[in-house]
């Protein structure tokens, strides 16, 4: 009787537990995409401190070895994250996501969104500015 | 059984790649431009020291309207540029993926070669079949494309709205095009630009033009420092003489068009005053000089 049940019931759980299992396993791209968002608000949230021990493991490339300079340069002219309107993996690129922001400078909105590309590295997702 | 089968296929994977036409063309690409004209088309490819290939094609699809593609290092380029009404759609995407991608520097230098090699091949100016005048005007634009610019955009061109000539200030000693001013300069004040410095109207965002095409030195313009020319460029100075190397032309340097533009003025102003060619902060001159660019006519 009891196994009879199971046998009844199984199929159907088998069915939530995949469903489940489902929406809470992001896909691979998604956790790009998310980790890309963060780190990109991230960098702009601390922007404003110029503070390179925490800004600099956010860039790679030229920038990151000009870490206060290219900060302070962002700082002199009031760059700011105004609001991330696109997130997408690069498609030559698997390791690279496109963030696609609007940013503000001198306390204008450029009309023109800027691309910002971020890539995914063994110490975590860097800026490439 | 499975590893047999895997052994077998990819034996003869080898074998048939051996001779794919891929590898044939790859062992067989000779070095520099390969270009081919025909009816209403031009096509071809450009190969460099390393064998990497960049290949281009553009056609004519209905009067006054080009068809444009240029595809190198897995990126696909499009540009349908009406001539006629002055709007172009361009387009750049991931040619296995068919995503979005980004303008990265090794293809700003392979798109820079193309632009030198077209430049050098093709008849100067209106000279040129109209499908490969503006193939060298769409890779001129491409190869100074910013990283942060999307690839994908509509540019709209309009004489008056969209691009100012300048033509006039590309003339010096009387009224010459090309060769020395002679001392005899037609100025043309300012060449504007913003950036971390400040704003248009910070004088070290300006700078005093000699536009057209008078002078090079290596490469390279000329700037007054004191009362000497100096070869080279000034880095937020404060309104500095410059001339040379087609200062205001559309394109970078002296490309086979002569189109001389305040925005073309404007870009040139801020990629050779201290900001590299592909700045962010040069971005708003760029964007504002591509319809002069694709749409605004030759000076000469």
């Amino acid at each position: 009787m009891m196994r009879d049940s199971w046998k009844r019931v199984a199929p159907c759980a088998a069915l939530w537990l995949g469903l489940v299992a489902a929406l809470g396993c992001k896909s691979s791209e998604t956790r790009k995409t998310e980790a890309a968002r963060a780190t990109v608000e991230r960098f702009f949230e601390a922007l404003p401190t110029r503070d390179c021990a925490e800004l600099g493991p956010l860039l790679i490339g030229q920038a990151a070895e000009d870490c206060q300079e290219t900060v302070d340069e962002l700082n002199e002219h009031g760059f700011s994250l105004v609001e991330v309107l696109e997130v997408r993996v690069d498609g030559r690129d698997p390791n690279a996501v496109v963030v696609r922001t609007r940013v503000a400078r001198d306390g204008k909105v450029r009309e023109e969104p800027m691309l910002v590309r971020v890539e995914q590295h063994p110490d975590g997702w860097k800026l490439r500015l | 059984m499975r590893k047999v089968l895997g052994a077998v296929a990819a034996m003869t994977l080898w074998a048939c790649g051996g001779q794919s036409a891929p590898a044939n063309e790859a062992v067989q690409a000779a070095e520099g431009l390969e270009l081919t004209s025909e009816a209403n088309a031009v096509s071809g490819r450009l190969v460099d020291a390393q064998g990497t290939q960049t290949r281009f094609s553009s056609r004519r699809v209905e009067q006054g309207v080009y068809r444009i593609e240029v595809r190198l290092n897995g990126l696909t380029l499009t540009g349908l540029v009406d001539a006629d009404n002055g709007v172009s759609s361009l387009d750049g995407f991931a040619e296995e993926t068919g995503g979005d991608t980004q303008m990265l520097d090794g293809d700003r230098g392979q798109l820079q070669a193309l632009s030198a090699a077209l430049n050098e091949t093709l008849p100067a100016g209106d000279a040129a079949q109209p499908e490969a005048k503006y193939l060298r005007r769409a890779v001129s634009l491409w190869s100074q494309h910013p990283t942060t610019v999307a690839l994908q955009r509509t540019v709209m061109g309009e004489q008056g709205r969209g691009y100012t000539m300048l033509c006039t200030y590309a003339k010096c000693n009387g009224g010459r095009w090309t060769g020395s001013c002679g001392g005899v300069y037609n100025w043309y004040s300012y060449a504007k630009h913003d950036c971390q410095h400040g704003g248009f109207e910070y004088t070290r965002n300006q700078q005093i033009a000699q536009l057209g095409d008078h002078a090079t030195c290596s490469g390279d313009e000329y700037y007054m420092n004191g009362t000497t020319w100096v070869c080279g460029e000034p880095d937020h100075w404060s309104r500095p003489k410059v001339m040379g190397i087609c200062f205001g032309r559309c394109g970078g340097g002296c490309g086979g068009d002569t189109q001389y533009t305040l925005d073309a003025t404007n870009h040139d102003g801020c990629v050779r005053n201290g900001h590299a060619l592909a700045s962010a902060y040069c971005d708003d001159q760029f964007i504002s000089a591509s319809d002069d660019e694709l749409n605004a006519p030759n000076c000469y």
